[in-house]
Order: structure tokens, then C-alpha cells, then sequence
């Protein structure tokens, strides 16, 4: 589910919203990538 | 999260869609469904002399360039992280640096304006808490900003002082000829207290400009509005009669400098643009080569 107030403050913007289908929405969450290493890459979902 | 090769290439900033896997347990576990489109994305020639295409972060909404005040000042560097800018989508701010160090910070500020009018330029001296006031505008909720600029121009101090904490070591520069230490390797984005997020990246030693003729457009737009009225379609702004840049520059409303600094900037991306499409071609004759060869093994075991 993704919840656009909690994404917010993370950068979420109307432009990412809108890639996003119907179908898919109830059943996933939106993260950002927030660090990167060699082979791990740490995301945020604002939770 | 772990990057497993089926992973398309994400950077920091870059949002993506995660699909949460055993539900009801306390440790929910996500699993990796796709890559949002990003807004902008900032990208350089890879160091070195191999041509290959570094992408270095995405989603950008304002890049600082920071430059400093002291010999380390080169409008033809601002110039080039204009373009780059100017390609990701982002708006421009520039920062000048050690504005306590220099007595023609006035000047400094003066001949940045001169690029573009509608420019914006700050002159702080980043270890003094008080100049985060100036970036305030910048500093809302939810905004998302990169410092760039050469090593040594101070964007970790700068990074610091936004932070109103110490997290990154700053290395001192060697005031003698402006060189920085390398002191930013890792890639983040970091919250500030006032609401937006800070990408930080690795130091830019080598900028080299490919793909980006967008950006170099929309830096140079008033040369490009000049060449409109030049006498030939294809005029190259050197020895044409009737050559609006040309006229400009004598009438001393283009600087020669900038003139010169586009043309150079157009033929690296040029050069780089070319190389790399060349590659992609490369490439994909090889892989034919390959099918080829094996799909003829194949007919030979066949017999």
C-alpha cells in the first residue's frame, strides 16, 4: 500500500504517483534508495 | 537489500517498488518489484580514458555548484555543471565558498550573474552557521539537493554546516595551490533538519561532459538566440561575414571566453557521445558474432 503522506518527506512527488497502476497499488510499497555499497543498497519506505 | 543481477542499475535517489513477502510475521520481508522512472538523472563520462557512461544520481530538484572564492574561481567549470544540471532536470544555485577569504567576493558574484541574469548565486563562508539562512529557500520538505563542485572547494564542510553536525571529515585543503584531499567515497542520502534530503557524492575530479547536448543548450541559450540572426544557417561564429555572436562579442555583450568555452563544451560531448555510441555498436556486431559462430557449431556437431 503505498502512502503518499508518509512518503513525503522522503521526496515522493505526483511524477512517481503516476507510474504507478491501479493494479499494483494495494499490494506494494515505495522505498527510495538512500545508500549504496558494492553489492547492498540500503531503501527507505518512510516507516 | 541486496543487488542481485537481475536488478536494473539503481542509483541513490532512484524509487522503487517493493512487494512485501510473508505477511504476519514481525520481520516483514520485501522483495524487489520494479524501478520508477526517474525525473533527471545526473551522469558523467566514467574516469579514465575508457568510454563508458557513469550515472551518479537521480531525482535531483536543486544542485548546488559550489565554487570557491579563492584561485580555484573558473566560470568555464560553473559553466560545465551548468549544462549538467541544466540536462537532469534540476535548477542551478550557484555557491561560493570562502567568501571570508576573498576581497572581490562582489566581483565573483558579478561575473556568474553575467551568465545568466536569472541565475541564482550565494557567497557564504560554510564554516559559519549563520549562512544555512541563505539556503533556506532550498531546504523545504521533501526537496531533494546535490552539492557538486571540483575537490576542495569545501561542499563537506558545506554538507556540515547544513547538518548543524559533524558527520563528514573534512580533509583541509592546502591553501598554496587550492588542491582538496578526496574526503567524500561513500553515496548517500541524508535527511536535514530542515526537512529535505542531501545526496551526497563521491568527489568529481574528472567531469567530462557525454549526452548531455540538452543541457549545453539550455547553459548557452543566449548564444543560441544570437546564431538565430547570423547571415548563414551554419555559421560557426569564427570568420563569417555578418556573424550575430561575432558582432556581440565586439559590442562587448558576450564575453570571447564564453563563446569559446560552449564550442569546446559541444565538441567534447560530440566526441564523447560519438565514442559511446560506437561502443553500443561494437558490442552488438560482437554478439552477432558470437550467435553466428555457435549457431554454426551447432550445424557442424549436427552431421
Amino acid at each position: 500500500m503505498i502512502q503518499p503522506n508518509i512518503l513525503q518527506n522522503l521526496g515522493w512527488q505526483s511524477f512517481f504517483q503516476q507510474q504507478v497502476s491501479l493494479d499494483e497499488w494495494g499490494d506494494v510499497t515505495a522505498a527510495r534508495a538512500v545508500e549504496q555499497h558494492r553489492s547492498e543498497l540500503l531503501v527507505d519506505t518512510g516507516e | 537489500m541486496s543487488i542481485v543481477p537481475s536488478m536494473p542499475p539503481i542509483v541513490v535517489g532512484g524509487w522503487l517498488l517493493l512487494i512485501e513477502e510473508s505477511e504476519g510475521s514481525q520481520n516483514s520481508a520485501y522483495r524487489f518489484h520494479r524501478l520508477l522512472e526517474r525525473k533527471g538523472r545526473f551522469a558523467r563520462k566514467a574516469a579514465g580514458s575508457e568510454v563508458k557512461e557513469q550515472l551518479i544520481s537521480a531525482n535531483v530538484d536543486t544542485a548546488f555548484i559550489v565554487s570557491s572564492a579563492n584561485h580555484d574561481f573558473n566560470l568555464n567549470r560553473i559553466e560545465r555543471f551548468l549544462a549538467l544540471v541544466n540536462e537532469a532536470d534540476a535548477d542551478p544555485v550557484v555557491v561560493i565558498t570562502k567568501a571570508d577569504l576573498a576581497d572581490n567576493v562582489e566581483a565573483l558574484v558579478s561575473q556568474v550573474q553575467s551568465i545568466d541574469p536569472n541565475l541564482s548565486v550565494l557567497a557564504v563562508n560554510a564554516l559559519d552557521v549563520a549562512s544555512h539562512e541563505d539556503f533556506e529557500p532550498w531546504l523545504v520538505e521533501g526537496e531533494t539537493i546535490v552539492l557538486l563542485g571540483s575537490s576542495g572547494v569545501g561542499k563537506s564542510t558545506l554538507a556540515n554546516t547544513l547538518l548543524g553536525e559533524q558527520l563528514q571529515s573534512t580533509g583541509g585543503i592546502r591553501e598554496d595551490d587550492s588542491k582538496g584531499r578526496h574526503t567524500t567515497t561513500s553515496r548517500a542520502l541524508i535527511s536535514l533538519p530542515q526537512g529535505a534530503l542531501l545526496l551526497d557524492t563521491p568527489g568529481m575530479p574528472e567531469l567530462q561532459l557525454s549526452d548531455v547536448e540538452d543541457g549545453i543548450h539550455e547553459a548557452f541559450s543566449d548564444i543560441e538566440k544570437l546564431a538565430l540572426r547570423c547571415k548563414f544557417n551554419d555559421c560557426i561564429h569564427g570568420e563569417e561575414p555578418d556573424c550575430a555572436v561575432q558582432k556581440a562579442i565586439q559590442d562587448g555583450e558576450l564575453s570571447a571566453r564564453r563563446l569559446a568555452n560552449y564550442q569546446k563544451l559541444l565538441r567534447e560531448n560530440a566526441l564523447n557521445s560519438a565514442s559511446l555510441a560506437e561502443r553500443r555498436a561494437a558490442d552488438k556486431s560482437l554478439g552477432k558474432y558470437y550467435q553466428k559462430t555457435q549457431a554454426e557449431a551447432v550445424k557442424l556437431k549436427g552431421r
